[in-house]
């Protein structure tokens, strides 16, 4: 027999490892293969929730320019000297925010790919 | 020299038991080529593909998360801004009209919002988005 032979192993030693490799590579593959079907899963949840993010986001969009606009031109008014756009001002810079002629109201948010 | 039939018979046995693991009797076997071997050699091998896999995802999934929070970020800012935005649009709105004031009307105006008040109230005018516009708020 090969087990026999001086420096192998014995034959039913050597089919108990290649037994044991082959559970632990099922094991491997069903614990990978789960993990797949998780990150699908979650890739189509997000890819969802991203979908439903646009709409919203484009009416921010427009929030935010309109209020970018509104805020500017009521600037200008006050530096031109318009009393009710001078009180608006004061009443903004009271609460915290300041107009600045360059600035926009944030970052825009990335783009949709 | 001849062996005896029953003693060849007895040889011919026994070697057929060493390679009944093995690959035809060309010399160079084998006791690993059983033929579940090559199917655990795949299972390998579909592990690694797994897992490269699982690392593509899991990157595009945290760029996707990150992208989502940024939106949600946002949009949770936007929310508070839009607050001010009225606000501010209605004050605008009341000292346009309490003052008769069309600078301040035109702001109002080139935004879609037109000014609603009710002639001989004394009550705050409403400031809504002309019919044209769906911007306006």
């Amino acid at each position: 027999m090969s087990g026999d032979e001086p420096g192998s192993l014995p034959e039913q030693v050597r089919s108990d490892t290649w037994a044991a490799v082959a559970l632990l590579t099922i094991a491997v593959v069903a614990w990978l293969s789960f993990q797949t079907v998780q990150q699908i899963r979650e890739r189509s949840a997000l890819q969802n929730v991203r979908t439903a993010q646009e709409a919203a986001l484009e009416r921010a969009q427009k929030i935010r320019a309109q209020f970018d606009t509104i805020t500017k031109k009521t600037l200008e008014l006050a530096q031109q000297g318009n009393a009710g756009a001078a009180l608006i001002v004061d009443e903004l810079a009271r609460r915290g925010v300041t107009i600045t002629p360059s600035s926009s109201a944030g970052p825009l948010p990335p783009p949709s790919k | 020299m001849r062996r005896r039939p029953d003693f060849e018979a007895l040889v011919n046995e026994d070697s057929a038991s060493i390679c009944d693991d093995a690959t035809p009797r060309s010399g160079a076997r084998s006791v690993t080529s059983k033929p579940w071997h090559g199917w655990v050699t795949i299972l390998a091998g579909v592990a690694i593909a797994l897992v490269v896999t699982n690392i593509g995802l899991f990157e595009r999934n945290r760029t996707l998360q990150a992208e989502v929070a940024a939106r949600t970020q946002y949009l949770q800012q936007t929310a508070q801004l839009e607050a001010l935005n009225r606000e501010i649009v209605n004050a605008i709105a009341n000292f346009a009209v309490r003052n008769n004031d069309e600078a301040l009307k035109g702001i109002l105006t080139q935004q879609g919002i037109s000014i609603n008040a009710a002639p001989g109230q004394g009550g705050t005018p409403a400031a809504r988005p002309a019919p044209e516009s769906k911007s306006g708020r």
